[in-house]
């Protein structure tokens, strides 16, 4: 079940992507999300798809990864397309089949709509492929360190992300033994009508559930036994240093927001 | 590595006293988990906890670390009595290895698991990143620093989780059932770091186990029954008493089963608690024969 999920992941490398601030990523992440919703024809999209492309090039990882990352989003990405496709508007008539009429107007809006979704998943994926999860966690604590001001506890938030970040991994690998384990005993989806798919989901669930809980308390106590205090002071491994490098970076995503500004 | 281990932690007085509980009592809820319970452990020592499941051990350990409250007596660890004010100085000193390796973790890899105790003591970057080399590398770990902890195999798990331990450098470190959950081969893997720690001189080891092996290693042995201590001796003399055996559901460990067939097959090896005193022992049997045969024996 996890082998097959690859969004999410971190992929270890030595790119000047991964060696990135993890501060001027999430900031990037924002703008890059600025103009992705900004974009509203081929140009834009060609644009925000080369300048995609450079990164992701910059990172070295290989493309199959990004391909693999988008795959499970494929359905609803054909579904925005051909939604516009068919439902949009204007423009010249390019085919009258019985009752479809496709316009100029419907296919750009088609294509534009699965480009941002396409390409918002593109950057997500390079931004968690190239950042280290607990790194992402500090400098999202970072940035939401001015919400400290009314009372926002952002150091346990981001504890609380870092160590659900940690248990991914775990807790699927439960729900794939306690499914494995159902599955040798007979258990099976096929041909069930949808409420006792969902009884059985639910089945499953519970004791998911009760060993989250569980890992939960032992985690606790481990934490505990360790010296960790709510509220108490600490140091930490690693500093967030920004360089230069990460000023060009941030300041290189204000060019397409720029270009589309014009176009 | 004993050398390097020892050097790992502060040198310490053989003399003084690592825990004391006079007369603790420990409840929850209604039951009464430990009663009157009164415990000297010098420093140095490892003490081996048994007793069957429900007896109390987890939960005498726990006290010592102060993960648990106490209801009545004293509890003194490495001369700082125990209470709330003292608690994260005592965790400081105590260190815990629990027995489910998955559970223990904290970081997204070993190294930010090992840091996260050092972190908690608030050291400086420099001697963090120094630590975590030093201990992994002793550890046998360091090339494992970057992996998340679900790949890693129970061995490796529970050598990272002694790592972050050993890397707080504590002065008693308690092994809760460590190797319980371990593969043959990682099981012996962690008992020799431990005789390692033992022979460091640097390590109060007290460890809970149902694993008759492990405790035939310790220098001291104590029987946990209905919350109170019911034997505290010698693992050579309590491992040899069938009864106190049966009253922690477990079996005589194998060399002295072999000792005792010996024994009635007329062979008289004395009572051996490990493969290699079966073997010493039947060299010198076979020696002694050979002496007594050729009329040279001294």
């Amino acid at each position: 079940m996890q082998q097959r999920m690859i969004f999410g992941r971190y992929i270890e490398g030595n790119s000047w992507v991964h060696g990135l601030d993890p501060r001027a990523k999430t900031v990037a992440m924002l703008l890059f999300m600025t103009a992705v919703f900004m974009v509203n024809n081929y140009a834009g999209v060609l644009a925000l798809l080369l300048f995609t492309l450079a990164v992701m090039k910059g990172s070295g990882i290989p493309l199959r990864y990004f391909i693999r990352a988008v795959k499970p989003l494929m359905f609803l990405l054909v579904f925005i397309f051909l939604f516009h496709l068919f439902y949009g508007a204007g423009g010249t008539q390019l085919l009258d089949v019985g009752a479809f009429k496709l316009y100029a107007g419907g296919l750009e809006k088609g294509v534009v709509s699965a480009s941002r979704m396409l390409l918002f998943v593109m950057f997500a994926a390079l931004l968690t492929f190239t950042t280290v999860p607990d790194r992402l966690a500090e400098g999202l604590g970072f940035l939401l360190r001015p919400l400290k001001a009314i009372r926002v506890p952002t150091d346990r938030l981001v504890l609380m992300l870092s160590i659900s970040l940690r248990f991914i991994p775990t807790i699927f690998e439960e729900a794939e033994r306690l499914w494995k384990s159902q599955v040798s005993r007979g258990l099976s989806f096929q041909g069930r009508p949808l409420s006792e798919k969902a009884r059985l989901a639910i089945a499953l669930l519970v004791p998911v559930t009760a060993g989250a809980f569980r890992r939960a308390l032992g985690l606790a106590d481990s934490m505990e036994a360790r010296g960790y205090r709510l509220g108490a002071e600490r140091t930490l491994l690693r500093a967030l240093s920004w360089s230069r490098t990460d000023t060009l970076f941030l300041g290189s995503f204000l060019l397409p927001i720029a270009a589309l500004g014009l176009l | 590595m004993v050398r390097e281990l020892k050097a790992g932690a502060d040198s310490c007085n053989a003399s003084r006293v690592a825990v004391r509980m006079e007369h603790v009592e420990c409840r929850r809820g209604e039951d009464r988990v430990l009663s009157d319970l009164s415990l000297t452990i010098p420093e140095g020592q490892w003490v081996c906890i048994a007793g069957r499941n429900g007896s109390g051990k987890s939960t005498l350990v726990r006290l010592m670390n102060g993960l648990l409250p106490h209801s009545e007596g004293r509890i003194v660890i490495d001369g700082l009595k125990l209470t709330p004010h003292t608690c994260p100085e005592i965790r400081r000193r105590v260190g815990m290895v629990f027995a489910n390796p998955d559970d223990q973790f904290v970081g997204l890899t070993v190294e930010d698991d090992i840091a996260f105790g050092l972190e908690n003591l608030c050291l400086r970057r420099e001697e963090m990143q120094e630590r975590i080399k030093r201990y992994a590398e002793r550890l046998g770990i360091k090339h494992l620093l970057r992996r998340h902890p679900a790949t890693l195999s129970g061995g490796q798990k529970q050598r990272a989780a002694l790592a972050a331990v050993l890397a707080m450098e504590p002065r008693i470190v308690i092994v809760d059932e460590g190797t319980s959950m371990l593969d043959e081969r990682s099981k012996q893997e962690l008992l020799g770091i431990m005789q390692e720690m033992r022979a460091s001189g640097a390590y109060t080891l007290i460890s809970v186990t149902h694993d008759v092996e492990e405790m035939a290693q310790a220098d001291r042995m104590l029987v946990i029954h209905d919350g109170g201590i019911v034997a505290d001796g010698s693992p050579r003399d309590l491992l040899g008493q069938d009864e106190l055996l049966q009253m922690c559901r477990l079996k005589p460990p194998y060399p002295l089963l072999l000792s005792r067939e010996l024994r009635q097959r007329g062979i008289e090896i004395g009572d051996c608690l490990s493969e290699s005193e079966v073997a010493e022992a039947l060299w010198a049997y076979h020696l002694n024969g050979y002496r007594i045969a050729t009329g040279t024996g001294g």
